[in-house]
């Protein structure tokens, strides 16, 4: 659902753009990003890293209902791998880094609206490509495996899923690990929710056969009195990148080079043992 | 389910009073410039108007009754700006709201103020007031004694509405639920303490709603 309400956002933006005689109305202050100006940010500089470094404020869109990657806590803050990355990359290119609290569903749009300059929100690359192919895609900063909850033990790889009810979360990476199945020749009924903690509660109460979901939310909330089991043989393994407006190379290129520098110090190994051990 | 334990969502409840903050804020402004805009159009479609002054009003009030507020505040807020026009968010919220729930409200005004005996016009003619005056003077106050009731319907429903606006990057009460759900994941007791606060807020209103008509019968 989640990529229908973005394709309506996305149809809706192009309608009004069009409607406002395409929307020039002269705001150099901002790199307001609707998708009529993308021709003319080609042509023109790029200054995305100086403008930045320029306001000393990196402000990464993330939806904080992801433990571990992001989440409040008891303070409102938000916390989690996404967090503590984009802060350690904040350091390197010499800014401060603040978090816009945005819906999932909100994040593609808040990125071209210039609400934000990246979103670090656990998006892969896929996600960001379906929603615009010209939006730039950092390097993977980390890789997920989609694995399989059940409370049916006769569930244990993923063609047992063969006829059976199977959850994810719509338009996120789970969701397109189900839809992969079918290339395999498995058959399974998809049931999208619009958070996996939804169906993981239809799990529980034994509306839906299986959920997909990625392996460190399963191993954070699966416990062992729930009588759900992960399946070992994930359905796949999904790469996690940061995701930037359209023409900012030069901005993904400072983000990449410090998350490098990140790897090479141990900083990046560090976060990981942090968040995912 | 096994037993009900909102010891989890202890540590959170400090973050409920900025929240709830936000949603009467919401629903407040909301209902205020809802009520200005539901005044105004229904006072005006109550009339005889130019045809284009008309079709503009009749259009405003089938927009907003016809399609979703999920879809209204989308638009506003994530549509528009690529038209130039760029809110914050709780004003957005606000904004969508009131243009909501305005729309809805001005056929109750309207209703009310056709409720008006014709007599009241009439008697207002003969003593020389103009239209606006008696708008203002004679019938606007017996329609809105007519109106209480339903504004206040109007009233408890924005309040609860205001969950939908947990889908832009308005951190209030439902929003607050689902990030404290998305952490503790205790479905059950969130939602039954939102529920219950929501039904609070909404009780609370009913009440101030009987003491209004009381006041307003006494008029």
């Amino acid at each position: 659902m989640r990529n229908k309400v973005l394709a309506v956002v996305l149809g809706v933006a192009m309608a009004a753009a069009l409607l406002t005689g395409c929307g020039s109305k002269g705001e150099p202050k901002e790199e307001t990003a609707g998708t009529e100006e993308e021709a003319d940010e080609a042509g023109g500089e790029d200054t995305s890293l100086e403008d930045i470094q320029g306001a000393g404020v990196m402000t990464v869109g993330m939806c904080p209902e992801y433990p571990p990657f992001e989440s409040i806590n008891a303070s409102g803050d938000i916390e989690g791998f996404d967090a503590d990355l984009a802060n350690e990359i904040g350091k390197i290119l010499g800014v401060e880094v603040e978090f816009v609290n945005t819906p999932y569903e909100g994040l593609i749009a808040g990125l071209m609206n210039g609400d934000f300059d990246i979103i670090m929100s656990g998006m892969s690359p896929e996600e960001a490509d379906e929603a615009d192919k010209t939006l730039n895609v950092t390097e993977n900063y980390y890789s997920v495996a989609e694995v399989i909850l059940s409370k049916d033990d006769s569930i244990q790889s993923k063609e047992d899923l063969e006829g059976k009810t199977v959850g994810s979360h719509s338009g996120s990476t789970s969701e397109y690990a189900v839809d992969s199945l079918a290339d395999e020749d498995i058959h399974v009924t998809s049931a999208p929710y619009n958070r996996h903690s939804e169906a993981f509660a239809d799990l529980q109460n034994g509306n839906i056969d299986a959920q997909v979901v990625e392996e460190t939310w399963a191993k954070e909330k699966v416990a062992d009195g729930d009588g759900i089991h992960i399946c070992e043989e994930p359905i796949n393994s999904i790469n996690v990148a940061g995701v930037i407006g359209s023409g900012r190379d030069s901005f993904r290129d400072a983000f990449n080079d410090a998350l490098k520098q990140l790897k090479d110090d141990g900083t990046y190994d560090e976060i990981v043992e942090k968040w995912f051990s | 389910m096994n037993g009900l334990d909102f010891s989890p969502l202890a540590p959170y409840a400090g973050l409920l009073p900025e929240a709830l903050k936000i949603t009467l804020e919401i629903g407040l402004a909301g209902f205020i410039l809802a009520l200005a805009i539901a005044v105004a159009v229904g006072t005006l479609r109550s009339r005889k108007l130019p045809k284009a002054v008309r079709f503009l009003l009749s259009f405003y009030v089938e927009i907003f009754r016809g399609t979703p507020l999920l879809v209204q505040l989308f638009f506003v807020y994530y549509g528009l700006p690529s038209a130039g026009i760029r809110m914050e968010p709780v004003a957005a919220a606000i904004l969508t709201m009131g243009l909501n729930s305005g729309a809805y409200l001005s056929e109750n005004i309207r209703a009310s103020i056709l409720a008006v005996d014709k007599g009241q016009y009439e008697a207002a003619y003969m003593l020389g007031y103009t239209p606006l005056q008696t708008s203002i003077h004679i019938v606007l106050p017996q329609a809105m004694r007519i109106a209480v009731p339903s504004l206040m319907n109007g009233f408890s429903s924005i309040i609860k509405e205001t969950s939908i606006v947990s889908v832009l990057p308005v951190v209030e009460l439902t929003k607050l639920g689902n990030q404290v759900y998305a952490k503790t994941y205790h479905p059950f007791e969130i939602y039954i303490l939102l529920g219950v606060i929501y039904f609070v807020l909404a009780y609370f209103l009913t009440f101030l709603a009987k003491w209004l008509e009381r006041r307003a019968s006494k008029w």
